[in-house]
């Protein structure tokens, strides 16, 4: 076997190598001078450097992070910050461009003017048209319960008080045993996953 | 699930206390990278710090399937990193250099190479591996803190650096040939 290069060396030094190449390179290193000194070499290196003194550290440092982590109001006042100077940048470059095109600076102002007014009722009728769509579902909801309950009042004038205590009582049985096992499953999940 | 995972899931769901114990448990190894890699101690503690600010903000986008350490750690090297760029230090010096890809550096023993052992007790030689470290190339020392002082595998060193692991291994033999050879001339 020729002589062991620099970078197998230190593979063999920090037990990267697999138990055969390890073997082959101590048959090697039993007759060979040179490749013993070069291990013993960084053998006495690695030594050294495995136990370099830690740097010191403040005893306090991690309650100093903690003083200096963001607040989630500071993280909401950075959003407006944000938000803020990108709708002012983008006033002050319409601005630029109206005046640049030649028109008086009160033009470029009703110009501006204008132009969010049309932005501000395009949002106000979408919010409306929301708004309606939301009250519409809300009625269809409040008919279907007012359906569901006369379902149910019809039923008590069919049904006799005992049959009528039976359903009410296993309605609240399986209700209880579906409640259970979906606690049962959540608790599984959270088990699974640690 | 593991613990490091808890506590992320801890801090996310408001308990912010959780994250110092996240603090406390990468403080220690965190800054002794940061001071290994930008040379001065109050610098260290700021960038140290910086970092754990940058990672409670970023938190929401850490994916839990991958180990929180070595998130870190990538990015307190990028914010490394970027000090380094500020500064002006020479590109070649923080990315892959001549003297760095392993074509220059020898990888056969000398005929005749300087006893180590018999120039430096232990300790002595502690400290100077100190100051010889400060004048290896930040690619290189980066890679060497990791795995040496750090105790990162070349996996998760790789991992960090999105290199090959064959590229991690040569460097940090690049890192200790080069601290080797300046010992040698220090004597």
């Amino acid at each position: 076997m020729n002589c062991l290069d620099i970078g197998r060396i230190y593979l063999y030094l920090e037990n990267e190598l697999s138990s055969q190449e390890e073997k082959s390179i101590e048959i090697h290193l039993a007759d060979c001078n040179r490749c013993r000194r070069a291990v013993e070499e960084r053998r006495f290196l690695l030594e050294a450097v495995s136990h370099l003194p830690e740097p010191d550290l403040p005893e306090d440092f991690s309650k100093q992070v903690m003083k200096a982590l963001p607040t989630a109001r500071g993280r909401a006042l950075g959003w407006l910050t944000a938000a803020s100077s990108t709708l002012a940048a983008g006033a002050l470059m319409w601005l630029t461009v109206f005046l640049l095109s030649g028109d008086t600076f009160s033009k470029a102002l009703i110009g501006l003017n204008d132009l969010l007014w049309t932005q501000v009722r395009s949002f106000a009728l979408i919010f409306v048209k929301t708004f309606k769509i939301v009250s519409l579902l809300l009625k269809l909801c409040i008919q279907f319960s007012e359906l569901l309950f006369k379902g149910f009042a019809s039923l008590t004038t069919i049904l006799n008080p005992e049959v009528q205590v039976l359903l009410a009582f296993l309605t609240v049985i399986v209700s209880a045993g579906l409640f259970l096992g979906f606690k049962r499953m959540i608790i599984r999940e959270e088990q699974h996953d640690s | 699930m593991c613990e490091d995972t808890l506590l992320i899931k801890r801090v996310l769901s408001g308990e912010k206390n959780a994250f110092e114990m996240i603090i406390q448990k990468y403080q220690r190894p965190l800054f002794n990278y940061i001071s290994r890699t930008v040379g001065e101690r109050e610098l260290a503690l700021d960038f140290t710090q910086e970092v754990f600010i940058k990672t409670y903000t970023k938190l929401r986008s850490f994916r839990t399937e991958y180990k929180f350490s070595t998130w870190l750690f990538k990015i307190a090297s990028n914010t490394i990193i970027d000090y380094w760029r500020k500064r002006k230090i020479d590109a070649v010096s923080i990315d892959q250099s001549r003297e760095t890809d392993g074509s220059s550096l020898p990888q056969q023993i000398a005929d005749k190479e300087p006893s180590l052992a018999n120039q430096f007790e232990l300790q002595e030689l502690r400290s100077c591996i100190e100051e010889v470290l400060e004048h290896i190339p930040i690619s290189l020392r980066e890679l060497f803190v990791w795995r040496h002082i750090n105790e990162f595998s070349y996996e998760e060193i790789a991992e960090i650096k999105n290199m090959p692991v064959g590229t991690v291994k040569n460097r940090v033999f690049q890192a200790k040939e080069m601290i080797r050879r300046r010992l040698e001339e220090k004597k």
